[in-house]
């Protein structure tokens, strides 16, 4: 028996054994990475991982089981122990777990690779991350950190309704921290990159050139940073900026699972209940989005992994709730269908409902001209610490790199913006969105235990009137 | 097809690659874990994982790779270990990396890290547990709670080309809940065990529910200066980076605020805190370390001033200390952070404080910088007013903005009683008790201009 047929063997047997619905996940995946601290290589390695994860409804019981010890054996007792956990725990559900009717999708789908990460050797690797190594030689950087990642994914879904999804999806990804210091100030920068495609990603993303110019930019900050203006004005937020907002005040606070707190003593819930399709958050300047089928993206797949084919959903339509995003679970729960929004970060996580690429739609103006409408204001362009309240409500962005704004022109380097604000003040202050779109790749932390996933989260530059920035 | 036993898979490993590579380090671990999702007071789903793998680490000269074998197939190892040879013939050399242990080393078990209670407790044991945990925070005031229960065994062996072997086995139990009076009234406990005559399921969801009910009709809070009594919970989440940043690693990639100060003051003179590596019944406890050492007990910071930072056998050798058995073989890392207890009660640690608050969770802790400390927080949960010496009120709505030199230079009283913290927030277990912090410095958002 392959270990695909595993999968197969996985949903028939939970069926025999009185599941009323069963799906696996089949994962095979290869990755390969390396870090560089201060110019001195660390630890490459790389891994070769198989594994099953199956869900199953039992009595009205959900029960998520994953193994890496890929024989059938195993496989079998796994799914009985799970019919027993099942069993037990039905007893404490009034609700039974139900999931909503989809399409029986069939499909099969490979992500193309121009510089195929096979071909790549170590070799090459470490000389590509010594080549951002040199493109510092120059700076004043005496705090370094690399690493280089990539990995190949396939993966088999079937489920006892019919529906049956292969998929193989290949990703690039390099992050670093850098650290700048002036007259014994320090000043940090964290970034990363992250596609699904072969290496030809990590060449379109110039590291070299970006890296050295976040550095330079960094120390311009330290050196010649001003105060921030405490008086009333405009802020105009760069793509990265409007990326994390969208993600954090509008991806996270749309997941229905959250909603209905299911993520309750994790994530958290959200300032949103289930009544709130068609209340208005934002400006009517305010539409965002997210898109798994964004081609070459962080978050990039055309079906889910509930088996339920992806698309973009429109969360904030001119500044009003326009659609939550939903696995089955959600859709059956609020009586409408999934919009193919389940992500398991691998084989042994259950999969929730998740954003993938989420960002604000552009505008129709030139971030120039964004900016010459502004008489008193602060350009942000980037962030380093951020964060949100659990329900998405009270959000902080601290600059990495900002500008004054006078009278319609960028003037000094501001020290330190800080925009400490509610949601409903960000997206209702909102007035216009430029047309440059940037996207900008994260790891989303959610669930118990947490699961990663790759997303992008972006947009133009936006312009909100009327702000005060914080401490 | 011969597939290695799981027995015979460190020995066969190893000598295969001894006689490929100079420093070799095998390590393998089986285990298996159950856990129940609730929500709402209602079990919203199950799951039961059972996982086995090899982790293989090698050298050759100052060539370091590693790589991780989950089917122990012996054709599958023999090509990986092949695979292994060929990658680190192409890797650019590490002139940091000084070796692995030598020798034999002595272990010590560690109490009550396992309990054989564990891995033979029934689905209905479990749902029981969790039924005990809900019906206690809701018959203290929750209208629901949410959370789950996990528990997991394990067994683990190791072998190295040093000379050190050892075997453990282990189990914990975790269970989490945050109970709700209203959408802004919650309280969050946890019970982190590793054996089950410390697992109290009903007192944690207890003390949740109260917690929910005391902070009914929050107000929304002010910024500035504030003392605060942080929870053991709350608390946790900031220590757990007193260890992150007390690794050698940490010090020289960036990612530390403790750069430069080994036994210059780092807090106020009543802050003691250890990495226990065999601290009974610790989340974090171990025999021995990645490289065969024999974790210890390792003073990071003694009545305020910095002593040590941890160390593996390659970080010690260039800096010309003993390691202190916390490999990783690259990144030293902390097993569990130890606040040494103080001698109050968390009631006289609130009757001292006169303009305050009780903070009883935190979230989202994220750092502006790691060298200099500067970080913001954003208190979960109830939050209680404090003035002179009582709860007045709960407040919602406020962040800690703080630098975390500060924040421990400001310590002034710490709870006899201690907790051991382990969860979604704190990711390195930490046992402590309550720390009262003096002028802390709260933000909360802006208001719009002319709001």
């Amino acid at each position: 028996m392959s270990n695909e047929d595993l999968a197969d063997f996985a949903v028939k047997h939970a069926l025999k054994l009185g599941a009323t619905y069963a799906e696996a996940r089949h994962e095979r995946s290869s990755s390969n990475d390396l870090s560089l601290k201060n110019g001195v290589p660390q630890l490459a390695g790389f891994e070769d991982v198989e594994g099953l994860g199956v869900r199953i409804i039992y009595h009205g019981a959900m029960e998520q089981l994953s193994t890496d010890w890929m024989d059938k054996p195993h496989v079998q007792k796994l799914i009985e122990d799970g019919v027993r956990a099942a069993n037990a725990n039905s007893r404490l559900m009034e609700k039974q777990s139900l999931l909503s009717g989809e399409r029986k999708e069939k499909a099969k789908y490979v992500v193309k690779e121009k510089k195929k990460i096979a071909n790549v050797g170590i070799d090459d690797k470490f000389e590509l991350i010594f080549g951002v190594e040199k493109a510092l030689a120059k700076a004043q950087v005496p705090t370094r950190f690399f690493s280089l990642g990539d990995d190949v994914t396939a993966k088999y879904y079937v489920n006892s309704e019919g529906a049956s999804i292969r998929s193989v999806i290949p990703r690039v990804g390099f992050a670093y921290v850098i650290t700048v210091k002036h007259n014994e100030r320090t000043r940090q920068r964290h970034f990363q990159w992250d596609q699904v495609g072969g290496y030809e990603r990590f060449d379109a993303w110039k590291v070299e050139e970006s890296i050295a110019a976040e550095a330079n930019a960094l120390l311009k900050m330290l050196k010649e940073g001003v105060e921030a203006p405490k008086e009333p004005l405009d802020v105009v937020c760069g793509p990265e900026v409007v990326g994390i907002a969208c993600h954090e005040s509008v991806g996270h606070p749309y997941e229905a699972d959250r909603i209905l707190g299911r993520e309750g003593a994790q994530a958290g819930e959200s300032f949103l209940t289930e009544k709130d399709i068609g209340k208005r958050i934002g400006s009517d300047a305010a539409n965002v989005v997210d898109d798994p089928t964004l081609e070459g993206s962080a978050g990039y797949f055309l079906f889910d992994d509930e088996g339920v084919k992806a698309r973009r959903k429109a969360l904030m339509t001119n500044g009003v709730v326009t659609e939550f995003l939903h696995n089955r679970e959600t859709g059956y729960a609020l009586g409408t269908s999934s919009n193919g929004s389940a992500r398991a970060m691998d084989f042994e996580c259950e999969p929730i409902v998740r954003m993938s690429n989420t960002f604000l739609l552009p505008g129709e103006m030139k971030e120039e001209e964004l900016i010459e409408g502004v008489k008193k204001g602060v350009y942000i362009k980037s962030f380093t610490e951020w964060n949100i309240d659990d329900k998405r409500l009270n959000q902080k962005y601290v600059s990495s790199e900002a500008y004054l704004i006078e009278n319609g022109r960028l003037t000094k380097p501001v020290r330190k913006a800080v925009l400490e604000t509610t949601t409903m003040d960000f997206w209702s202050s909102l007035d216009a969105a430029a047309t440059n779109v940037q996207y900008f790749a994260g790891s989303c932390g959610k669930g118990e235990p947490m699961q990663g996933v790759p997303v992008w989260m972006g947009g133009p530059s936006a312009r909100l009137r009327g702000m005060r920035l914080g401490i | 097809m011969t597939k290695l036993a799981f027995e015979e898979a460190t020995d066969y490993i190893l000598k295969a690659c001894e006689k490929r590579f100079s420093d070799v380090v095998v390590h393998a671990s089986r285990s298996q874990a159950k856990q129940i999702k609730f929500v709402n007071s209602e079990i919203s789903a199950g799951r039961i994982w059972m996982d086995q793998s090899v982790s293989v680490f090698v050298a050759k000269g100052k060539r370091v790779a590693t790589t991780s074998i989950l089917d122990l197939e012996r054709k599958t190892v023999d090509g990986t270990i092949a695979k292994l040879e060929k990658f680190i013939a192409k890797s650019e050399p590490n002139a940091e990396y000084g070796g692995i242990a030598e020798g034999h080393f002595a272990y010590k078990e560690v109490q009550n890290a396992f309990d054989p209670r564990i891995p033979k407790l029934t689905g209905d044991e479990l749902a029981g547990f969790v039924e005990e945990g809900i019906g206690a925070a809701l018959a203290h005031g929750a209208k629901r709670a949410s959370g789950s229960l996990e528990i997991t065994h394990s067994r683990e062996m190791m072998k190295t080309s040093g000379g050190a072997h050892g075997t453990q086995k282990g189990t914990s139990a975790i269970f989490s809940i945050r109970a709700f009076a209203e959408k802004d009234a919650s309280g969050h406990k946890l019970s982190c065990v590793r054996s089950m005559q410390h697992f109290r399921p009903g007192e944690t969801g207890q003390k949740a529910g109260e917690f929910a009910k005391e902070s009914l009709n929050p107000v929304p809070g002010e910024a500035g200066k504030f003392d605060i009594l942080f929870d053991p919970m709350a608390i946790a989440c900031l220590l757990q980076h007193v260890g992150d940043s007390a690794s050698i690693f940490s010090v020289e990639a960036g990612f530390s605020f403790l750069e430069n100060r080994l036994n210059k003051r780092v807090a106020s003179d009543i802050v003691t805190i250890f990495d226990e590596g065999t601290l009974a019944g610790g989340m974090g406890s171990t025999k021995f370390d990645a490289e065969g050492v024999r974790a210890q007990k390792t003073t990071l910071i003694r009545f305020g001033i910095l002593r040590n930072y941890l160390h593996n056998t390659s970080t010690a050798k260039r800096y010309k200390v003993n390691t202190t058995g916390n490999a990783g073989i690259i990144a030293p890392h902390p097993w569990n952070i130890v606040l040494d207890n103080g001698n109050y009660d968390s009631q006289e640690m609130i009757q001292q404080t006169k303009h305050g608050l009780y903070v009883t969770n935190l979230w989202y802790t994220r750092f502006q910088n790691y060298k200099t400390g500067e970080f913001s927080t954003i208190p979960r949960d109830a939050i209680f007013r404090v003035e002179n010496g009582r709860v007045v009120g709960a407040v919602k709505g406020i962040r800690i903005s703080e630098k975390m030199s500060h924040l421990l230079m400001g310590i002034e009283a710490i709870s006899q009683r201690r907790e051991q913290i382990l969860g979604w927030e704190v990711e390195t277990p930490v046992k402590c008790g309550h720390v009262l912090a003096r002028h802390v410095n709260v933000t909360k958002s802006t208001e719009k201009a002319g709001a």
